[in-house]
């Protein structure tokens, strides 16, 4: 089932947490609503839910129009980020409890809550209290009960953000592989672009309740429409300096970075990623003020120009603070912003 | 280490001490009961005291429950105690939701006028729902439902208790929104969201203020005094203290007669214990 979502809006008086929000979500995708605190994710996610309604605009699941459809009548399975299972309710009630709801017989309703506790492999633990379990497992009950009553779509709020970092990596892979099994129309919230980026087929920016660009995860990271997208995306985060185009070269204070290019004088902010950064002899001497191990790479920290940008060189290299490396930036990797952090273009 | 050994026994033992006095202490009075209630008349009367009574008069129970309709009074109090209790919980239950989970106008101005009654103190309260239970005589054939020496006048003043209605509604706020959404998203209506999940999930509490609401019933004496003139119409706390003026000296009697009356609180107590206990520390509450 694919989601369209047209102009829609919520507005709190004068705030809009939502504002004017257009996206197509296709049928089995998964999708990454990604955007810092207070952007407006969850405000989306439970218009599309049907648990607050939209100021305006429309919803369309399918070809059916949902704007007005109550909550239960949607066919959405929902996942809230901090679960909300019922405490006094066995694992096994908690993901029958909406078959109930729907009139399901018991005992048919038993054998759909079990497969669906095979498929998110907690089959073993249905007779204990969410109480006993840990947060991982609470996640996958919080799962099972949103998928068993075959909803046509999936939305998760922040379903990761109480899990630890392991476990985060892990559960957000296991999402992806119920997602695709069931090959579910999904729409997962969350504040951490990296899981967005590693698991979604499209992600979806939002600042402010406006969705900046939506694309899928690499061509957004490479070609970010905005200051802010560029930003968002990508750890150690990219370099954000002013340089000066003349005469078609680009200089930051008295580095070159790159001559021959077609962009008119002034000065502009440019964006480079640390990993843009690649040893070559002759170039311009960057004084290294310390250095950092993360994981296989280092991560360096230079002086250009007496800015302190960062660079990623794999570890291999025995480099120390207050050593001198030669480095250039990779073609087309330097994001000049116009005065309106709109993206002018890579050099 | 050894010498923490020592002080750990010293201080277990202080500990324990403190405890055994303290309970000896609260339970005297009630051994004291017991035993007085098996005494004959001049042994309970006797300087030095004795003790254990001499030779146990089980006989007294017979007597003292031969010389009052204790029966009578016992069929009424627990008609009141249910009755009112299961008045307060309906009332209670239903208003804690509406006030944590509804959203209808005037909702916050209905909540503090509630709770601005519990300012009013409860003995001018009294004056107010006599004059009122006196002038509300309401009788269906030969049943008199309303007014004095009725049911209805033991009970109805008492099915709704806005000290409970906060409380409750306390216990209901607490429980997260996800949890009512998700319930939205499952398809479970409000009403059905009341029972199936917002009262299990408060059990505790629920439980906790049905007993102690059985309990004040059961203890209650001045409303059922005003209110009764019929002695069938009495409750056993008003039929002991009558009780004590007709047995005069006969002590072992009136005492006797207080056991009856404690027993089933007793047995309640014992059964529903852990309930009790939970919720009352858990609500911050002290019985
Ligand atoms: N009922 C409300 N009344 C007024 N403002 C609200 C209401 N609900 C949400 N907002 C505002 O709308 C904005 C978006 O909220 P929302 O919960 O969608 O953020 P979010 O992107 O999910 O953030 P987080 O990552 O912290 O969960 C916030 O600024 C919030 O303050
Ligand atoms: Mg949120």
């Amino acid at each position: 089932m694919d989601i369209r979502i047209e102009n829609l809006t919520k507005a709190y008086g004068d705030f809009k947490a939502v504002d004017n929000m257009n996206l197509t979500v296709g049928d089995g995708q998964l999708v990454g609503l990604l955007g810092p605190s207070g952007c407006g994710k969850s405000t989306t996610l439970f218009m599309l839910a049907g648990l607050t309604e939209a100021t305006t605009g429309r919803i369309f699941f399918g070809d059916k129009e949902v704007t007005k459809v109550a909550p239960e009548d949607r066919g959405i399975g929902l996942v809230f980020q901090n679960y909300a299972l019922y405490p006094h309710m066995t694992v096994e009630d908690n993901i029958m409890f909406p078959l109930i709801n729907r009139k399901v017989r018991k005992d048919a309703a038993r054998q759909q809550a079990y497969e669906m506790a095979k498929l998110v492999q907690i089959e073993n633990l249905l007779k204990r209290k969410p109480s006993e379990l840990s947060g991982g497992q609470q996640q996958r009950v919080a799962i099972a009960r949103a998928l068993v009553k075959k909803p046509e779509v999936l939305l998760l709020d922040e379903p990761l953000s109480n899990l630890d970092a392991k476990l985060r990596v892990e559960t957000r892979e296991e999402i992806r592989r119920i997602q695709q099994e069931v090959g579910i129309t999904t729409i997962f919230v969350t504040h951490d672009q990296e899981e967005a980026m590693s698991i979604s087929d499209q992600i979806a920016v939002m600042k402010s309740g406006v969705v900046q660009q939506f694309d899928v995860p690499q061509s957004m990271y490479l070609n970010p429409c905005n200051r802010f997208v560029a930003t968002f995306l990508g750890t150690p985060e990219i370099n954000i300096i002013d340089v000066e185009v003349l005469g078609g070269t680009i200089k930051c204070g008295d580095v070159v970075l790159r001559t021959g290019v077609d962009v008119k004088n002034g000065t502009y902010k440019a964006g480079i990623r640390p990993e843009s950064f690649t040893h070559r002899e002759n170039d311009h001497k960057y004084s290294v003020n310390s250095v950092r191990m993360i994981g296989r790479d280092l991560l360096l920290h230079l002086d250009m120009a007496g800015r302190d940008v960062r660079a990623i060189t794999h570890s291999g290299q025995s480099i120390t603070t207050g050593d001198t490396v030669e480095f250039s930036v990779r073609e087309s990797s330097i994001i000049l912003f116009g005065s309106d952090d709109k993206v002018i273009g890579k050099f | 280490m050894k010498s923490t050994k020592v002080s750990n026994l010293v201080l277990d033992i202080l500990k324990f001490t403190i405890l055994i006095l303290g309970a000896i202490i609260t339970m005297m009075p009630f051994v004291w009961m017991i035993l007085s209630s098996l005494k004959t008349s001049s042994e309970i009367t006797a300087i030095p005291p004795t003790f254990f009574p001499k030779d146990p008069q089980w006989s007294n129970y017979q007597e003292a429950w031969s010389r009052a309709p204790f029966l009578r009074y016992f069929v009424n109090t627990v008609i009141v105690a249910v009755g009112s209790t299961f008045g307060v919980l309906i009332t209670t239950v239903l208003s804690a939701f509406a006030f944590s989970r509804l959203n209808f106008p005037g909702k916050k101005l209905i909540f503090s006028l509630l709770m601005a009654t519990l300012m009013i103190p409860g003995e001018m309260l009294v004056i107010t729902n006599y004059i009122t239970v006196y002038n509300m005589k309401l009788e269906i054939g030969e049943t008199r439902i309303m007014g004095i020496d009725s049911y209805g006048a033991l009970i109805i003043p008492w099915i709704a208790s806005v000290f409970y209605i906060y409380l409750l509604t306390q216990f209901f706020m607490q429980v997260p929104d996800a949890i009512y959404l998700a319930a939205k998203v499952d398809k479970c209506s409000d009403w059905k969201f009341m029972w199936k999940i917002m009262l299990p999930m408060n059990k505790q509490a629920v439980v906790t203020i049905g007993i102690l609401n059985f309990i004040s019933s059961w203890n209650a004496f001045m409303w059922p005094l005003l209110v009764t003139n019929d002695p069938n119409m009495r409750v056993l706390s008003n039929g002991l203290t009558q009780f004590q003026s007709e047995a005069g000296s006969d002590y072992q009697l009136i005492m006797a007669a207080s056991c009856i009356l404690v027993m089933p609180i007793i047995i309640i107590y014992l059964f529903l214990r852990k309930y009790i206990i939970e919720g009352v520390t858990r609500s911050g509450l002290k019985g």
